[in-house]
Protein backbone atom coordinates (compact mmCIF):
# COMPACT_ATOMS: atom_id res chain seq x y z
CA UNK A 1 0.00 0.00 0.00
CA UNK A 2 1.54 3.22 -1.44
CA UNK A 3 -0.16 5.19 1.95
CA UNK A 4 2.54 2.87 4.20
CA UNK A 5 5.35 5.29 2.65
CA UNK A 6 3.32 8.58 3.61
CA UNK A 7 5.45 10.57 5.67
CA UNK A 8 5.89 14.46 5.73
CA UNK A 9 5.79 16.43 8.97
CA UNK A 10 2.40 17.20 8.74
CA UNK A 11 1.22 14.14 8.52
CA UNK A 12 3.43 12.78 11.42
CA UNK A 13 2.46 15.46 13.91
CA UNK A 14 -1.32 14.90 13.24
CA UNK A 15 -0.92 11.37 13.87
CA UNK A 16 0.76 11.96 16.92
CA UNK A 17 -2.12 13.84 18.68
CA UNK A 18 -3.94 11.34 17.39
CA UNK A 19 -2.48 8.75 19.01
CA UNK A 20 -0.92 10.61 22.27
CA UNK A 21 -4.21 12.99 23.26
CA UNK A 22 -7.22 10.78 21.84
CA UNK A 23 -5.71 7.39 21.75
CA UNK A 24 -6.02 6.42 18.64
CA UNK A 25 -4.47 3.07 17.67
CA UNK A 26 -1.95 3.95 15.25
CA UNK A 27 -2.49 1.05 12.53
CA UNK A 28 -5.81 3.25 11.30
CA UNK A 29 -3.69 5.94 11.06
CA UNK A 30 -3.97 6.30 6.96
CA UNK A 31 -3.90 9.03 4.89
CA UNK A 32 -7.08 7.50 3.10
CA UNK A 33 -9.01 7.50 6.15
CA UNK A 34 -11.65 9.39 7.05
CA UNK A 35 -11.52 11.78 9.89
CA UNK A 36 -15.20 10.22 10.31
CA UNK A 37 -13.82 6.96 10.29
CA UNK A 38 -11.41 7.36 13.09
CA UNK A 39 -13.30 6.34 16.20
CA UNK A 40 -13.90 9.35 17.54
CA UNK A 41 -17.48 11.55 18.35
CA UNK A 42 -18.01 15.16 17.04
CA UNK A 43 -16.85 16.92 19.94
CA UNK A 44 -14.07 14.75 20.03
CA UNK A 45 -13.30 15.36 16.27
CA UNK A 46 -14.00 19.12 16.95
CA UNK A 47 -10.81 19.06 19.76
CA UNK A 48 -8.98 17.05 18.08
CA UNK A 49 -8.52 20.12 15.30
CA UNK A 50 -8.51 22.60 17.85
CA UNK A 51 -5.51 20.84 19.00
CA UNK A 52 -3.79 20.71 15.15
CA UNK A 53 -4.74 24.63 14.90
CA UNK A 54 -3.04 24.67 18.56
CA UNK A 55 0.44 22.56 17.06
CA UNK A 56 0.70 24.39 14.42
CA UNK A 57 -0.49 27.57 15.26
CA UNK A 58 -3.05 28.89 13.07
CA UNK A 59 -6.21 28.94 12.23
CA UNK A 60 -8.29 26.10 9.82
CA UNK A 61 -11.43 28.25 7.87
CA UNK A 62 -14.89 26.46 8.73
CA UNK A 63 -15.67 26.50 5.42
CA UNK A 64 -12.65 24.24 3.89
CA UNK A 65 -13.14 21.63 6.93
CA UNK A 66 -15.85 20.42 8.86
CA UNK A 67 -15.23 17.86 10.58
CA UNK A 68 -18.43 16.66 10.94
CA UNK A 69 -18.44 16.60 7.17
CA UNK A 70 -18.26 12.49 5.80
CA UNK A 71 -15.51 12.19 3.61
CA UNK A 72 -12.49 14.53 4.44
CA UNK A 73 -9.41 12.68 4.79
CA UNK A 74 -6.45 12.88 7.10
CA UNK A 75 -4.68 13.78 3.46
CA UNK A 76 -7.40 16.61 2.80
CA UNK A 77 -6.58 17.57 6.81
CA UNK A 78 -2.73 18.01 5.77
CA UNK A 79 -3.27 19.97 2.43
CA UNK A 80 -5.40 21.96 4.69
CA UNK A 81 -2.65 22.53 7.17
CA UNK A 82 0.00 23.08 4.59
CA UNK A 83 -2.02 25.73 2.38
CA UNK A 84 -2.82 27.70 6.09
CA UNK A 85 0.98 27.55 6.61
CA UNK A 86 1.65 29.04 3.08
CA UNK A 87 -1.13 31.92 3.26
CA UNK A 88 -0.46 32.73 7.19
CA UNK A 89 3.59 33.00 7.55
CA UNK A 90 3.21 36.56 6.44
CA UNK A 91 0.78 37.88 9.20
CA UNK A 92 2.17 35.37 11.36
CA UNK A 93 5.42 36.91 11.36
CA UNK A 94 4.17 40.33 11.38
CA UNK A 95 1.65 39.71 14.22
CA UNK A 96 2.92 40.29 18.13
CA UNK A 97 3.63 37.48 20.17
CA UNK B 1 -20.69 0.62 55.70
CA UNK B 2 -17.70 -0.67 54.12
CA UNK B 3 -14.60 1.58 53.43
CA UNK B 4 -12.86 -0.82 50.76
CA UNK B 5 -10.55 1.52 48.45
CA UNK B 6 -9.17 4.37 48.94
CA UNK B 7 -7.11 6.83 46.75
CA UNK B 8 -5.71 10.57 46.94
CA UNK B 9 -3.98 13.37 44.84
CA UNK B 10 -3.54 15.76 48.07
CA UNK B 11 -0.12 18.42 48.21
CA UNK B 12 1.21 16.05 50.79
CA UNK B 13 0.93 12.89 48.06
CA UNK B 14 -0.27 10.64 45.79
CA UNK B 15 0.25 7.19 48.24
CA UNK B 16 0.07 6.13 52.32
CA UNK B 17 3.33 6.41 52.47
CA UNK B 18 3.89 10.20 51.93
CA UNK B 19 0.69 11.01 53.14
CA UNK B 20 1.21 9.67 56.16
CA UNK B 21 5.16 10.77 56.10
CA UNK B 22 3.58 15.13 56.24
CA UNK B 23 0.53 13.86 58.29
CA UNK B 24 2.25 12.41 61.35
CA UNK B 25 5.46 14.72 61.42
CA UNK B 26 3.70 17.59 60.61
CA UNK B 27 5.14 18.63 56.95
CA UNK B 28 3.40 21.44 54.91
CA UNK B 29 3.68 21.60 51.74
CA UNK B 30 2.43 25.20 51.94
CA UNK B 31 4.39 27.31 49.59
CA UNK B 32 4.91 31.39 48.57
CA UNK B 33 3.31 32.63 45.36
CA UNK B 34 3.10 35.87 43.67
CA UNK B 35 0.45 36.16 41.91
CA UNK B 36 1.22 39.07 39.01
CA UNK B 37 -2.19 40.24 37.04
CA UNK B 38 -2.17 43.01 34.70
CA UNK B 39 -3.25 46.55 36.45
CA UNK B 40 -3.18 44.74 40.08
CA UNK B 41 -0.54 44.93 42.58
CA UNK B 42 1.48 41.70 42.81
CA UNK B 43 -0.40 39.37 45.33
CA UNK B 44 1.78 37.26 48.04
CA UNK B 45 -0.11 34.07 48.38
CA UNK B 46 0.40 30.87 50.63
CA UNK B 47 -0.69 27.88 48.32
CA UNK B 48 -0.44 23.93 48.63
CA UNK B 49 -0.21 22.63 44.74
CA UNK B 50 -0.38 19.04 43.65
CA UNK B 51 2.71 17.56 42.21
CA UNK B 52 0.51 16.32 39.49
CA UNK B 53 0.63 15.96 35.86
CA UNK B 54 -3.15 16.35 34.98
CA UNK B 55 -2.09 16.34 31.24
CA UNK B 56 -1.25 12.82 31.11
CA UNK B 57 -4.56 11.62 32.44
CA UNK B 58 -6.39 9.92 29.64
CA UNK B 59 -10.65 9.59 29.74
CA UNK B 60 -13.01 7.12 28.50
CA UNK B 61 -14.42 10.32 26.63
CA UNK B 62 -11.23 11.22 25.08
CA UNK B 63 -12.23 14.86 26.17
CA UNK B 64 -10.07 17.21 27.23
CA UNK B 65 -10.37 17.09 31.24
CA UNK B 66 -10.09 20.20 33.62
CA UNK B 67 -7.11 19.58 35.88
CA UNK B 68 -9.81 18.65 38.78
CA UNK B 69 -11.56 16.17 36.67
CA UNK B 70 -8.16 14.38 36.02
CA UNK B 71 -7.34 14.81 39.53
CA UNK B 72 -10.75 12.84 40.45
CA UNK B 73 -9.83 9.81 37.78
CA UNK B 74 -6.47 9.19 38.85
CA UNK B 75 -7.77 9.23 43.15
CA UNK B 76 -10.91 7.37 41.98
CA UNK B 77 -9.17 4.68 39.89
CA UNK B 78 -6.58 4.43 42.46
CA UNK B 79 -9.29 3.69 45.03
CA UNK B 80 -11.42 1.23 42.60
CA UNK B 81 -8.28 -0.89 42.03
CA UNK B 82 -7.91 -1.24 45.71
CA UNK B 83 -11.86 -2.29 45.85
CA UNK B 84 -11.47 -4.83 43.25
CA UNK B 85 -13.71 -2.71 41.22
CA UNK B 86 -13.98 -2.39 37.61
CA UNK B 87 -16.39 -1.61 35.01
CA UNK B 88 -18.66 -4.82 34.21
CA UNK B 89 -17.50 -6.47 38.02
CA UNK B 90 -20.47 -5.88 39.66
CA UNK B 91 -24.56 -5.00 38.86
CA UNK B 92 -24.08 -1.54 36.97
CA UNK B 93 -27.34 0.07 38.05
CA UNK B 94 -26.39 -0.71 41.95
CA UNK B 95 -23.65 1.30 41.61
CA UNK B 96 -23.40 5.17 42.12
CA UNK B 97 -21.42 7.92 41.52
CA UNK B 98 -21.27 10.83 44.76
CA UNK B 99 -18.68 13.33 44.15
CA UNK B 100 -18.37 16.87 45.75
CA UNK B 101 -16.67 19.90 44.26
CA UNK B 102 -16.97 24.13 45.26
CA UNK B 103 -16.22 25.77 42.88
CA UNK B 104 -15.63 23.01 40.24
CA UNK B 105 -14.85 23.77 36.49
CA UNK B 106 -14.01 27.64 37.74
CA UNK B 107 -10.33 26.95 37.42
CA UNK B 108 -10.98 25.93 33.85
CA UNK B 109 -12.93 28.47 32.88
CA UNK B 110 -10.82 30.95 34.21
CA UNK B 111 -8.06 29.15 31.87
CA UNK B 112 -9.85 29.51 29.08
CA UNK B 113 -11.65 32.93 28.75
CA UNK B 114 -7.76 34.11 29.54
CA UNK B 115 -6.68 32.44 26.89
CA UNK B 116 -9.74 33.91 24.82
CA UNK B 117 -9.31 37.40 26.04
CA UNK B 118 -5.61 37.10 25.38
CA UNK B 119 -5.94 36.77 22.12
CA UNK B 120 -7.00 32.87 21.24
CA UNK B 121 -9.18 33.49 17.66
CA UNK B 122 -11.60 30.45 19.14
CA UNK B 123 -13.75 29.25 21.99
CA UNK B 124 -12.48 25.48 23.05
CA UNK B 125 -15.44 23.41 21.60
CA UNK B 126 -15.55 22.04 25.02
CA UNK B 127 -15.86 24.23 27.16
CA UNK B 128 -18.80 23.83 28.74
CA UNK B 129 -18.30 20.38 28.89
CA UNK B 130 -15.22 20.77 30.77
CA UNK B 131 -16.60 23.52 33.09
CA UNK B 132 -19.69 22.30 34.38
CA UNK B 133 -19.66 21.12 37.50
CA UNK B 134 -20.46 17.65 37.12
CA UNK B 135 -17.90 17.44 34.59
CA UNK B 136 -15.54 15.01 36.81
CA UNK B 137 -19.16 13.14 37.99
CA UNK B 138 -19.91 12.29 34.02
CA UNK B 139 -16.22 10.98 34.11
CA UNK B 140 -16.43 8.79 36.68
CA UNK B 141 -19.92 7.14 35.62
CA UNK B 142 -18.19 6.86 32.45
CA UNK B 143 -15.16 5.04 33.65
CA UNK B 144 -17.02 2.63 35.93
CA UNK B 145 -19.96 2.27 34.43
CA UNK B 146 -22.31 3.60 37.06
CA UNK B 147 -25.82 3.48 36.24
CA UNK B 148 -27.27 3.92 39.48
CA UNK B 149 -27.08 7.66 40.23
CA UNK B 150 -24.09 10.57 39.36
CA UNK B 151 -24.70 13.34 41.05
CA UNK B 152 -22.67 16.09 41.87
CA UNK B 153 -22.81 17.99 45.05
CA UNK B 154 -22.04 21.74 45.88
CA UNK B 155 -21.93 23.26 49.01
CA UNK B 156 -18.57 25.17 49.33
CA UNK B 157 -16.07 23.77 51.76
CA UNK B 158 -18.58 20.90 52.75
CA UNK B 159 -19.37 19.36 49.24
CA UNK B 160 -17.33 16.50 49.08
CA UNK B 161 -17.70 15.11 52.98
CA UNK B 162 -21.73 16.23 51.90
CA UNK B 163 -21.51 14.11 49.16
CA UNK B 164 -19.89 11.04 51.26
CA UNK B 165 -22.45 11.12 53.46
CA UNK B 166 -25.48 10.52 51.08
CA UNK B 167 -23.76 8.17 49.36
CA UNK B 168 -23.71 6.38 52.80
CA UNK B 169 -27.61 7.41 52.87
CA UNK B 170 -28.20 5.97 49.65
CA UNK B 171 -26.55 2.11 50.53
CA UNK B 172 -28.07 2.04 53.15
CA UNK B 173 -31.70 3.02 51.95
CA UNK B 174 -31.40 -0.22 49.95
CA UNK B 175 -31.48 2.44 46.57
CA UNK B 176 -27.79 1.32 45.50
CA UNK B 177 -25.23 -1.21 47.15
CA UNK B 178 -22.02 0.43 46.15
CA UNK B 179 -20.53 4.10 45.10
CA UNK B 180 -17.56 5.95 44.00
CA UNK B 181 -17.08 8.82 46.60
CA UNK B 182 -15.13 12.03 47.38
CA UNK B 183 -14.85 15.12 45.78
CA UNK B 184 -11.73 17.69 44.26
CA UNK B 185 -10.96 21.11 43.99
CA UNK B 186 -8.71 22.43 41.30
CA UNK B 187 -8.47 26.12 41.06
CA UNK B 188 -5.27 27.78 41.51
CA UNK B 189 -5.39 29.74 38.32
CA UNK B 190 -5.24 33.54 38.81
CA UNK B 191 -8.66 34.92 38.42
CA UNK B 192 -9.80 32.33 41.17
CA UNK B 193 -6.99 32.90 43.47
CA UNK B 194 -7.14 36.28 43.26
CA UNK B 195 -11.02 36.04 43.89
CA UNK B 196 -10.29 34.16 47.42
CA UNK B 197 -7.59 36.77 48.33
CA UNK B 198 -9.95 39.80 47.98
CA UNK B 199 -12.14 38.21 50.23
CA UNK B 200 -9.38 38.77 53.31
CA UNK B 201 -9.63 34.74 54.29
CA UNK B 202 -6.38 33.78 52.69
CA UNK B 203 -3.10 33.70 55.07
CA UNK B 204 -0.24 35.91 53.83
CA UNK B 205 3.24 33.58 53.37
CA UNK B 206 5.61 34.83 55.97
CA UNK B 207 9.01 35.23 54.25
CA UNK B 208 11.57 32.67 55.63
CA UNK B 209 8.56 29.92 56.44
CA UNK B 210 5.78 30.19 53.93
CA UNK B 211 4.84 26.52 55.08
CA UNK B 212 3.68 28.11 58.55
CA UNK B 213 1.25 30.31 56.77
CA UNK B 214 -1.85 28.54 57.86
CA UNK B 215 -1.70 28.31 61.97
CA UNK B 216 -5.35 26.84 62.88
CA UNK B 217 -6.06 27.34 66.30
CA UNK B 218 -3.09 29.87 67.28
CA UNK B 219 -3.22 32.75 68.82
CA UNK B 220 -1.81 34.13 65.88
CA UNK B 221 -3.45 32.58 63.28
CA UNK B 222 -4.16 34.54 60.17
CA UNK B 223 -5.84 32.68 57.51
CA UNK B 224 -5.64 29.44 55.29
CA UNK B 225 -3.60 28.65 52.22
CA UNK B 226 -5.53 27.67 48.76
CA UNK B 227 -5.10 24.18 48.24
CA UNK B 228 -5.58 21.82 45.39
CA UNK B 229 -6.23 17.57 44.91
CA UNK B 230 -8.75 15.14 45.01
CA UNK B 231 -9.86 12.19 46.92
CA UNK B 232 -11.93 9.03 46.65
CA UNK B 233 -13.16 6.07 48.62
CA UNK B 234 -15.29 2.91 47.62
CA UNK B 235 -18.26 2.30 49.71
CA UNK B 236 -20.44 -0.20 50.04
CA UNK B 237 -23.04 -2.27 52.60
CA UNK B 238 -21.47 -5.18 53.98
CA UNK B 239 -23.28 -7.72 52.55
CA UNK B 240 -22.60 -6.49 49.61
CA UNK B 241 -18.75 -6.40 50.23
CA UNK B 242 -18.98 -10.02 51.47
CA UNK B 243 -21.40 -11.51 48.72
CA UNK B 244 -18.60 -10.31 46.32
CA UNK B 245 -15.59 -11.50 48.22
CA UNK B 246 -13.93 -7.78 48.50
CA UNK B 247 -10.67 -7.72 50.41
CA UNK B 248 -10.71 -7.46 53.91
CA UNK B 249 -7.15 -5.92 53.86
CA UNK B 250 -8.82 -2.37 54.52
CA UNK B 251 -10.34 -2.34 58.37
CA UNK B 252 -12.54 1.26 58.05
CA UNK B 253 -16.17 1.69 58.06
CA UNK B 254 -18.07 5.24 57.83
CA UNK B 255 -20.35 5.09 61.16
CA UNK B 256 -22.38 8.19 60.85
CA UNK B 257 -22.92 11.33 59.13
CA UNK B 258 -25.55 14.51 59.30
CA UNK B 259 -25.51 17.42 57.37
CA UNK B 260 -27.66 21.12 58.41
CA UNK B 261 -27.56 24.63 57.81
CA UNK B 262 -26.74 27.67 60.17
CA UNK B 263 -28.99 29.49 57.88
CA UNK B 264 -27.90 32.25 60.13
CA UNK B 265 -25.44 34.03 57.48
CA UNK B 266 -23.53 33.33 54.31
CA UNK B 267 -19.90 33.31 55.49
CA UNK B 268 -20.05 33.66 59.51
CA UNK B 269 -20.29 30.35 61.37
CA UNK B 270 -22.66 29.73 64.06
CA UNK B 271 -21.44 27.38 66.87
CA UNK B 272 -24.90 26.32 67.40
CA UNK B 273 -25.59 25.07 64.06
CA UNK B 274 -22.61 22.77 64.37
CA UNK B 275 -23.28 21.81 67.08
CA UNK B 276 -26.36 20.28 66.11
CA UNK B 277 -24.71 18.60 63.23
CA UNK B 278 -22.20 16.93 65.60
CA UNK B 279 -24.67 15.69 67.86
CA UNK B 280 -27.12 14.24 64.74
CA UNK B 281 -24.05 12.34 63.54
CA UNK B 282 -23.31 11.27 66.98
CA UNK B 283 -26.69 10.06 66.82
CA UNK B 284 -26.50 8.22 63.62
CA UNK B 285 -23.60 6.57 64.53
CA UNK B 286 -25.17 5.68 67.98
CA UNK B 287 -22.08 7.28 69.93
CA UNK B 288 -22.02 8.99 72.74
CA UNK B 289 -19.30 11.78 72.62
CA UNK B 290 -16.83 9.94 75.09
CA UNK B 291 -16.14 6.89 72.70
CA UNK B 292 -15.22 9.44 69.73
CA UNK B 293 -11.16 9.21 69.98
CA UNK B 294 -10.13 11.99 67.69
CA UNK B 295 -11.63 14.84 66.50
CA UNK B 296 -9.85 16.45 62.40
CA UNK B 297 -11.31 19.65 62.86
CA UNK B 298 -12.29 21.82 60.10
CA UNK B 299 -9.63 24.28 61.43
CA UNK B 300 -9.18 26.71 58.32
CA UNK B 301 -7.54 29.30 60.65
CA UNK B 302 -9.77 31.83 59.93
CA UNK B 303 -10.31 34.58 62.89
CA UNK B 304 -13.73 33.58 63.33
CA UNK B 305 -14.09 30.32 61.86
CA UNK B 306 -11.14 28.58 64.78
CA UNK B 307 -13.23 30.62 67.21
CA UNK B 308 -16.56 28.82 66.23
CA UNK B 309 -15.32 25.61 65.80
CA UNK B 310 -13.38 25.35 69.27
CA UNK B 311 -16.86 26.57 71.05
CA UNK B 312 -19.47 24.48 69.57
CA UNK B 313 -16.69 21.37 70.20
CA UNK B 314 -16.11 22.27 73.42
CA UNK B 315 -20.09 22.21 73.98
CA UNK B 316 -20.46 18.84 72.61
CA UNK B 317 -16.89 16.96 73.77
CA UNK B 318 -15.90 19.47 76.64
CA UNK B 319 -12.27 19.64 76.52
CA UNK B 320 -11.53 15.36 76.87
CA UNK B 321 -11.44 14.61 73.28
CA UNK B 322 -8.09 15.51 71.42
CA UNK B 323 -8.52 17.76 68.01
CA UNK B 324 -6.18 18.21 65.26
CA UNK B 325 -6.98 20.43 62.28
CA UNK B 326 -4.70 19.19 59.08
CA UNK B 327 -5.20 22.12 56.93
CA UNK B 328 -1.96 23.61 58.04
CA UNK B 329 0.09 21.00 55.77
CA UNK B 330 -2.40 20.37 53.00
CA UNK B 331 -3.87 23.76 52.48
CA UNK B 332 -7.66 24.32 52.37
CA UNK B 333 -8.75 21.95 49.47
CA UNK B 334 -12.17 23.88 49.96
CA UNK B 335 -15.14 21.03 47.86
CA UNK B 336 -12.40 18.33 47.97
CA UNK B 337 -11.77 19.35 51.85
CA UNK B 338 -13.54 16.82 53.63
CA UNK B 339 -12.72 13.69 51.45
CA UNK B 340 -9.20 14.21 51.82
CA UNK B 341 -9.43 15.27 55.36
CA UNK B 342 -11.09 11.94 55.73
CA UNK B 343 -8.46 10.03 54.25
CA UNK B 344 -6.50 11.70 57.19
CA UNK B 345 -8.92 10.17 60.03
CA UNK B 346 -8.22 6.98 58.27
CA UNK B 347 -5.07 7.10 58.28
CA UNK B 348 -4.57 8.30 61.81
CA UNK B 349 -7.41 5.38 62.62
CA UNK B 350 -4.74 2.75 60.82
CA UNK B 351 -2.06 3.56 63.33
CA UNK B 352 -3.81 4.30 65.94
CA UNK B 353 -1.63 7.78 66.04
CA UNK B 354 -3.19 10.82 66.04
CA UNK B 355 -1.35 13.86 63.90
CA UNK B 356 -0.18 17.56 65.40
CA UNK B 357 -1.46 20.31 64.47
CA UNK B 358 1.28 21.59 62.50
CA UNK B 359 2.65 25.31 63.14
CA UNK B 360 0.23 25.55 66.10
CA UNK B 361 2.58 26.69 68.95
CA UNK B 362 0.58 28.62 71.30
CA UNK B 363 -3.38 27.81 70.96
CA UNK B 364 -5.63 31.23 71.00
CA UNK B 365 -5.82 31.57 75.16
CA UNK B 366 -9.79 31.49 74.72
CA UNK B 367 -10.08 28.14 73.75
CA UNK B 368 -10.07 25.28 76.32
CA UNK B 369 -9.84 22.24 73.80
CA UNK B 370 -7.04 19.25 74.08
CA UNK B 371 -4.69 20.08 71.10
CA UNK B 372 -2.62 17.63 69.46
CA UNK B 373 0.63 19.54 68.71
CA UNK B 374 4.33 19.41 68.39
CA UNK B 375 4.65 15.41 68.16
CA UNK B 376 2.12 12.91 67.01
CA UNK B 377 0.09 11.02 69.88
CA UNK B 378 -0.27 7.28 70.30
CA UNK B 379 -4.44 7.03 70.84
CA UNK B 380 -4.50 3.26 72.22
CA UNK B 381 -8.07 1.13 70.98
CA UNK B 382 -8.78 4.42 69.02
CA UNK B 383 -11.87 3.39 66.94
CA UNK B 384 -13.70 6.74 66.32
CA UNK B 385 -12.67 9.79 64.32
CA UNK B 386 -14.83 12.52 64.18
CA UNK B 387 -14.27 15.02 61.03
CA UNK B 388 -16.50 18.19 60.42
CA UNK B 389 -17.13 20.20 57.22
CA UNK B 390 -17.85 23.63 57.57
CA UNK B 391 -19.04 25.91 54.53
CA UNK B 392 -19.95 28.97 53.21
CA UNK B 393 -23.13 29.51 53.11
CA UNK B 394 -24.10 27.45 56.21
CA UNK B 395 -23.63 24.14 55.49
CA UNK B 396 -22.23 21.68 58.04
CA UNK B 397 -21.14 17.85 57.51
CA UNK B 398 -19.84 15.42 59.99
CA UNK B 399 -18.67 12.06 59.20
CA UNK B 400 -17.78 9.82 61.90
CA UNK B 401 -15.20 6.84 60.47
CA UNK B 402 -14.33 3.28 62.56
CA UNK B 403 -11.96 1.01 62.77
CA UNK B 404 -12.87 -2.68 63.24
CA UNK B 405 -11.54 -4.33 66.17
CA UNK B 406 -10.79 -7.88 65.17
CA UNK B 407 -8.03 -7.01 62.89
Amino acid sequence: MSSASFSTPVFNSIAAILVNNFDVAPASITPQVALSELGLDSLALMEFVFAVEDAFHLRLPEDRLDPREAGITLQHLCEAIEAQIRCDVEPAMAAPA
Amino acid sequence: MRVTGLGFVTPIGHTAESFDDALFNGRSAVRAQTLGIAGLEPIELAVAPCDFDSASVRSSSRLPLDRGTAMALAAARDAAAQAGLHAGSVDPERLGIFWGSGLAGAGAFDDTTRALYGGKRRMRPTTVLTVMPNAAVAELALQFGAQGAAIAYACACASSAVAIGEAMRAIRGGWIDMAVVGGHEAMLTPGVMASWHAMRVTAPPPANSPGSACRPFSGDRAGFALGEGAAALVLESEAHARARGASEAMPFFLAGYATNCDATHITNPDPAGQVRAMRAALRDAGLEPGQIGHINAHGTATTAGDAAEAASIREVFGNAVPVSATKAIHGHVLGGGGAIELVAALRTLAHGMLPPTANLRLPDAAFDLDFVRGEPRQARNLRYVLSNSFAFGGTNAVLIAGRVTNH
